[in-house]
């Protein structure tokens, strides 16, 4: 998927292998050379759409921060101790809910073209804590694999996690580029998980993300190749059919994708900093997801009012585990206070649930 | 901007032969004529208005000094003096820049008035952004900023009734804008019920909010849920004073775009009733009944009051509707 416009070069960068490959591979695009990516600033002032033309340009610099970092998860929920790889930030995709619009003063696609340094210290770090499970993914800043085309970054972080012991290396995504995944030795650690909406919700809030068949299918190939599936039901969306079609969704998933393979699913349903709604409004005139009643809740995020979320989880795990009662289900970003009404059975001893949330908070 | 100009000589110019509809260079928006009228009455025009030559039937057009005609005009005056500039003589951006110039020396601007100069720079004398945001915003008192202008110029989009009500109420720019979303039809219908309210600032801005996101929700229009009988039973209550309809007015619009919540509200309400607390006892849920405790506060002035409220205390905390309070969240 090629949609860039302009490739802004870091000249620190210049040497690195990463730069070199992405130019070659986008040798159409026009090149800027810069001296700092802030200097970018200035010009994204005067755009009347930095968010949509930031999705057209490439900056390629260097990391000078953090390789690892904590999911930033609204303070007084649960959180499922996602670690943020931060090597490229802002997505090419363009869904309406998206709450890195905005998130970043950058409104361009930044790829840290220093990958080897960074990977050296993830490296670091996980031998150093030999005893801590690290769950880690690059699906929190971006989208795993919507950039593959331009910059084949996936086989890389696959082959330097399959041998890690104290990793699980998660791949988040809509897209469905999984070509340079099929033929990897991945030993089983990696997990290549999709976010899904029924393809009502895609038609209308993920305009252009590839379809919700399309989705499924990359996820029974990558099913096939050996790796492990996992699903994110994240923004779910409340709308008068909403029933019937997450229903559909919940079902595609296990015609086609078997339970065994499915280390987890989360749920978490729409939530936006109440900054995002003129952002929404502005960019999507056609979309009404902001206009459900929202209220405040953790962390100041709008979301919808607690009896609806709790309907809304409760049938999704009801469907969910229709299918298998050990699919590990978990909530994104809801205070623990939530957990029980939503699951009647506490989670198992040894199960996902310990692994993934590292300790016992129910 | 940097210029020298050279000033033509004074004349008198009878009131009657300026083309007043002639709104070119205005930047005067709803002004208050008051003060100046006292003045002219006292003193006559002590500055000259600066003119342009049109050669049309009302041969002047005022560049500068719309307050000062409509006051000699209302005053019955047969001359004012005046500077007239011929067709040739500077560009009209150049006389706009003079009167914006000669307007900063002696007031401020209205939010309406530096949206109608930023607006004119832009649309009428093409200047380009990053000018008009170094250049000119400092000018009419609004920092230099890209994001400033753009919310500035969506004023424009505000009808002349709205640009009043904005003025006359001191509306603030973040309200404004959200005013200037709305079709001038729908503005037209928000007008007279926002008029007829006596709104704070957030007050202002959770009304125009909640109209325009029901309105989007049930894909009806903004007259549908501005003439809803529910409102206009209210709006035209003979009885009822002015503050007692804007906050009736704000619950019943509340409750159509909080159902859930207010029905959750109502409920706590009734079953905290049923448990007959003390007086002086609140009990209350978390906010938007988001957490799981609820809050129970209560005041006392001696110690025999406090043992009464424990009494009263552990007697509430044994009813069934307490339990039914803390399942609701």
């Amino acid at each position: 998927m090629n949609c860039y416009e302009i490739v802004y070069v870091d000249k620190a960068v210049l040497n690195c292998e990463v730069t070199s490959s992405v130019l070659e591979r986008l040798a159409q695009v026009p090149i800027e050379f810069i001296d700092d990516p802030r200097q970018l600033q200035d010009e994204v002032a005067w755009m009347s759409n930095p968010i949509g033309a930031g999705k057209r340009g490439l900056v390629i610099t260097k990391s000078k921060g953090k390789a690892l970092k904590t999911c930033p998860g609204a303070r007084g929920t649960l959180c499922c101790n996602y670690t943020i790889l931060d090597i490229v930030q802002n997505c090419p995709l363009d869904c309406s809910y998206c709450i890195l619009q905005g998130y970043f003063t950058n409104p361009f696609i930044v790829l840290y073209a220093n990958v080897d340094e960074v990977l050296a210290e993830v490296d670091g770090i996980l031998n150093r804590n030999p005893r801590r499970l690290f769950r880690i993914g690059t699906g929190e800043f971006t989208d795993s694999l919507a950039l593959e085309g331009p910059i084949p970054l996936a086989a890389k972080l696959v082959s330097f996690f399959a041998d890690k012991e104290n990793a699980l290396f998660e791949l988040k995504t809509k897209a469905v580029y999984v070509d340079s995944l099929l033929g990897l030795n991945h030993r089983g650690r990696i997990l290549v998980s999709w976010s899904l909406n029924p393809q009502a919700v895609i038609d209308r809030e993920e305009v252009g993300v590839a379809p919700l068949d399309a989705r499924l299918e990359a996820a029974r190939r990558c099913q096939e190749a050996g790796y492990k599936i996992g699903f994110h039901f994240d923004p779910i969306i409340y709308y008068p059919d909403w029933e019937r079609d997450y229903r559909g969704v919940v079902d595609r998933i296990f015609e086609l994708i078997d339970p065994r393979n499915i280390p987890w699913i989360s749920l978490g349903t729409l939530r936006l900093p109440p900054g995002l709604k003129p952002v929404i409004k502005k960019r999507f005139p056609y979309s009404k997801i902001i206009y459900e009643e929202m209220i405040p809740g953790a962390g100041g995020k709008l979301r919808y009012p607690k009896p609806v979320r709790v309907q809304m989880y409760r049938k999704m795990v009801e469907w969910i585990h229709g299918y298998d009662p050990d699919v590990f289900v978990y909530l994104c970003m809801e205070g623990q206070e939530l957990w029980p009404k939503v699951f009647d059975e506490r989670p198992k001893e040894g199960s996902m649930y310990f692994k993934v949330f590292d300790r016992n908070w129910w | 901007m940097k210029k020298n100009w050279k000033t033509p000589q004074g004349v008198k110019i009878r009131p009657n032969q300026i083309d007043l509809e002639d709104d070119f260079y205005r930047m005067t928006f709803l002004p208050d004529l008051g003060p100046l009228n006292q003045s002219v009455q006292k003193v006559g025009i002590l500055h000259p208005v600066f003119l342009e030559e049109t050669g049309r039937v009302k041969p002047y057009r005022v560049i500068s000094g719309f307050r000062r005609v409509w006051v000699c005009r209302k005053l019955g005056l047969k001359e004012i003096p005046a500077v007239v500039y011929g067709k040739e003589e500077r560009t009209a951006l150049e006389r706009f820049e003079l009167n914006l110039l000669e307007n900063t020396t002696v007031r401020s601007f209205n939010l309406i008035e530096k949206a109608l100069v930023l607006g004119k720079l832009v649309d009428t004398f093409g200047v380009e952004r990053k000018e008009v945001v170094q250049s000119y915003m400092p000018l009419v008192g609004l920092q230099p900023s890209p994001k400033l202008l753009g919310d500035h110029l969506s004023l424009r989009h505000i009808t002349s009734g709205m640009k009043e009500y904005v003025v006359k109420k001191g509306v603030v720019l973040a309200n404004a804008i959200l005013l200037s979303g709305f079709s001038p039809g729908d503005q037209g219908v928000l007008l007279p019920l926002l008029s007829s309210l006596y709104l704070s600032t957030g007050m202002l801005r959770e009304l125009i909010e909640w109209i325009d996101e029901i309105a989007l929700r049930e894909d009806v229009e903004v007259a549908g849920v501005v003439n809803d009988p529910g409102i206009t039973q209210i709006l035209f209550h003979p009885q009822w004073s002015v503050p007692t309809k804007t906050e009736k007015i704000r619950q019943a619009l509340r409750a159509r775009k909080y159902p859930q919540l207010t029905g959750m509200t109502e409920a706590f309400d009734r079953r905290r009733k049923r448990l007959k607390l003390p007086p002086r006892v609140a009990l209350s849920p978390p906010p938007f009944f988001e957490g799981d405790h609820l809050k129970l506060s209560f005041q006392f002035k001696g110690a025999d009051e406090l043992k009464e409220i424990c009494r009263e205390l552990v007697r509430v905390s044994e009813q069934r509707e307490l339990g039914e309070l803390l399942e609701m969240l």
